[in-house]
C-alpha cells in the first residue's frame, strides 16, 4: 500500500513536467525560440509551437543539401549530460502515449525485433530520402506532425482544408493506429518509430548522469510494470530502450546519479 | 582474451562524455558561423505542408 502510494506520488511529480512542458512548447508568444531544436517531439509546423523540431530541420538541412550542425550539436549537449532523458519527462507525444496507456490494464509486450525498427526509419525516411528525393519524408508520415500541426491548421484554415488529400488520410490512418496501439502497448511511437528516441538513445551508455544498480535484486516483474517501454533495468540500466522516465527507483538497489 | 578493469570502462566512459561533449560545442560552432539558426527560424516560421498532410 505504502508502495502504491509512492508510486503515484512520483508519477505525479513526472506528470507536472511533462504538463508543464507541453504547455511551455506550445506557448504561442515564445515562438521567437523557434530558432532553437528542442530534443522532444513537437511539430514546429503548430501555429502554437515554441520551439523548432529536430527532425523537422534535420530534413530541411539534408534536403537543401547542407549538414545540420546546429541540430547535431544541440542533440549531442543534451544526450552527452541525460540521454534519452527528455523522452521521458518533457516530449508532448511521450506525455500523450503515457495518459492512453492508462486507459488499459491489459498491456501486449511489443516484439524485440521491432524495437529496432526506429533506426532504419531514422536512416530511411530522415536521412536518405531527404537528402536524395529533397523532401520531408518522415513529416509526411509523422503522426505526431498530423496530430499538433495537420488537425489544428486544417480546422482553423478553410484555404488548406480544401487542399488536403490522399496523404492527409494516409497520415490519419497512421496515427489512430498509433492511438490504438498506445492504450493497448506502454509507448508503441517512442520504441517502434521515433527517430528522435534513436538519436538520443545511442548516448544512453555514455551520458554523464545515469541509473546505477547499487544491488541487483529479485523483483524484475514489479519493476518492469512500473517502466514506461517495459524494460528489466536491473539487467540493462543503460539500455538504449530505456527512456530515463526513472519511475523504477521506486524499485529497491536502484539509484540516479553521476557517472563516477 | 584481454579483459577490461571496471575502473577502465568507466574512465573510458568518462573520456567518451568529454569527447561528445566538445564535439557538439565545436559543432554548434561551426552552425552558429554558417548562420544555421537564422536558417532554422526561418525554416519553423513556415507552414510546413509535409507535416500538415498536403503534397
Amino acid at each position: 500500500m505504502a508502495g502504491k502510494a509512492l508510486f503515484f506520488k512520483s508519477l505525479k511529480r513526472r506528470i507536472k513536467y511533462q504538463l508543464l512542458f507541453l504547455v511551455f512548447a506550445n506557448a504561442y508568444f515564445l515562438s521567437f525560440l523557434k530558432v532553437i531544436p528542442c530534443p522532444i517531439l513537437n511539430c514546429y509546423s503548430c501555429p502554437l509551437a515554441t520551439f523548432a523540431c529536430p527532425i523537422g530541420t534535420i530534413q530541411h538541412f539534408l534536403a537543401i543539401g547542407a549538414f545540420p550542425f546546429v541540430v547535431v550539436g544541440v542533440l549531442g549537449l543534451v544526450g552527452a549530460f541525460v540521454g534519452r532523458m527528455t523522452c521521458g519527462w518533457l516530449c508532448p507525444f511521450g506525455f500523450l502515449q503515457d495518459l492512453m496507456a492508462k486507459l488499459s490494464r491489459k498491456k501486449y509486450p511489443i516484439p524485440h525485433f521491432l524495437t529496432h525498427s526506429r533506426f532504419v526509419i531514422l536512416v530511411v525516411l530522415v536521412v536518405c530520402l531527404p537528402f536524395v528525393l529533397h523532401e520531408h519524408w518522415f513529416c509526411k508520415l509523422c503522426p505526431a506532425g498530423v496530430l499538433e500541426a495537420g488537425l489544428p491548421v486544417v480546422v482553423v484554415n478553410p484555404d488548406i482544408r480544401s487542399q488536403i488529400g490522399f496523404l492527409f488520410v494516409v497520415k490519419i490512418v497512421i496515427l489512430v493506429g498509433f492511438l490504438v496501439w498506445m492504450v493497448f502497448s506502454k509507448r508503441p511511437f517512442c520504441r517502434v518509430a521515433c527517430p528522435l528516441g534513436a538519436i538520443l538513445s545511442l548516448f544512453n551508455r555514455v551520458s554523464f548522469y545515469r541509473i546505477r544498480v547499487t544491488e541487483r535484486k529479485a523483483m524484475f516483474e514489479a519493476c518492469r510494470k512500473l517502466c514506461p517501454v517495459d524494460l528489466n533495468i536491473y539487467e540493462d540500466p543503460d539500455s538504449i530502450h530505456c527512456v530515463r522516465a526513472l519511475d523504477c527507483l521506486k524499485c529497491p538497489g536502484l539509484s540516479w546519479g553521476k557517472r563516477t | 582474451m584481454k579483459k577490461l578493469s571496471r575502473e577502465t570502462g568507466v574512465a573510458m566512459g568518462r573520456k567518451i562524455f568529454w569527447a561528445i561533449l566538445i564535439a557538439s560545442l565545436l559543432l554548434l560552432a561551426v552552425g552558429a558561423y554558417h548562420r544555421e539558426f537564422s536558417e532554422i527560424y526561418t525554416n519553423a516560421r513556415y507552414i510546413c505542408l509535409s507535416c500538415v498532410g498536403i503534397e
